[in-house]
């Protein structure tokens, strides 16, 4: 059974048909919420609110997009309200903690966590998800516009800032691996 | 530097992985929640019909026992209700 054939299956309140449409987005869901929210704990629990809430608005979807892309865009809407209501994104602490997690996980696979990524976790949220949409998922401003409704020059002006100050970043980064260096042959 | 941020996050997507549950599991989890769903659907409309009927008899009341309250509550309401809606729809205009 194709995707249409299950949404509509779905539509009609069909479980199975469901259980295959979450299944099979589950993994894109989770490594897109990872990304945004660098916290594997909470990409999890906002995994499975997003099945809840898709459940109750599947009626809505009008099959215009892609159906993943209609799950980020619910996934994208739920963070913003869980990060308004418990202010998520304030406990600096948990948030580091976290992102060691992440780190541990890609270097016990022997991948490095990288600077930029590092300076990409050190974005705030809002900043994160639109560039993570645009430059990784290739949407389009007017797309991620709609998607988290706020208006696209807003989306542009956040993506753009948000390059820069990964750049400003990775430049402080380099400034300080080079400094010893630059003392050793002073020495 | 768009094209670093682009590679780097391709990388890391390869190499994170994600336990992905069985089919069962998530069947069951749109079971229950559909479960939910009805039960909160019903007892939705069961408010709704209450409140209705609630609302009707208390106009039937106010028929039958004091005409003359009920018809000013009419006027009052057919007068304002307009005026309300106008005033909303213009501060609404303004607004944009």
């Amino acid at each position: 059974m194709g995707e249409k054939e299950l949404i509509e299956s779905a539509k009609r309140g069909d479980s199975l048909a469901f259980a295959i449409l979450f299944k099979e987005n589950y993994q894109f869901l989770v490594k897109y919420l990872v990304k945004v929210t660098m916290n594997p704990d909470i990409a999890e629990d906002l995994a499975q609110e997003t099945m809840v809430k898709c459940l109750e608005k599947i009626r809505l979807y009008n099959g215009k997009a892609k159906f993943s892309s209609w799950l980020i865009t619910i996934a994208t809407n739920q963070y913003i309200d869980s990060i308004r209501k418990r202010k998520r994104e304030q406990n600096w602490n948990k948030q580091e903690q976290f992102k060691r997690k992440l780190q541990w996980q890609l270097e016990s696979k022997n991948e490095e966590w990288t600077d930029v990524m590092d300076s990409l976790a050190k974005l705030s949220d809002d900043v994160r998800i639109p560039i993570v949409l645009k430059h990784y998922y290739g949407y389009s401003y007017e797309e991620i516009s709609e998607m988290i409704g706020i208006a696209t020059g807003t989306v542009k002006s956040r993506v753009h800032n948000g390059i820069l100050m990964v750049r400003k970043e990775l430049n402080r980064i380099e400034k300080e691996e080079n400094l010893p260096h630059e003392h050793k042959i002073q020495s | 530097m768009i094209s670093e941020i682009a590679t780097n996050l391709q990388k890391f997507d390869q190499s994170y992985d994600v336990y992905s549950p069985d089919l069962q599991w998530f069947e069951q989890l749109v079971k229950s929640e559909q479960e939910q769903l009805n039960k909160k659907f019903r007892r939705d409309i069961c408010l709704f019909i209450l409140s209705g009927l609630i609302i009707l008899s208390m106009g039937l009341v106010a028929v039958f026992n004091v005409p003359n309250v009920f018809l000013i509550i009419q006027c009052v309401l057919s007068i304002s209700l307009p005026i309300i809606a106008y005033l909303l729809q213009r501060k609404r205009v303004t607004n944009l």
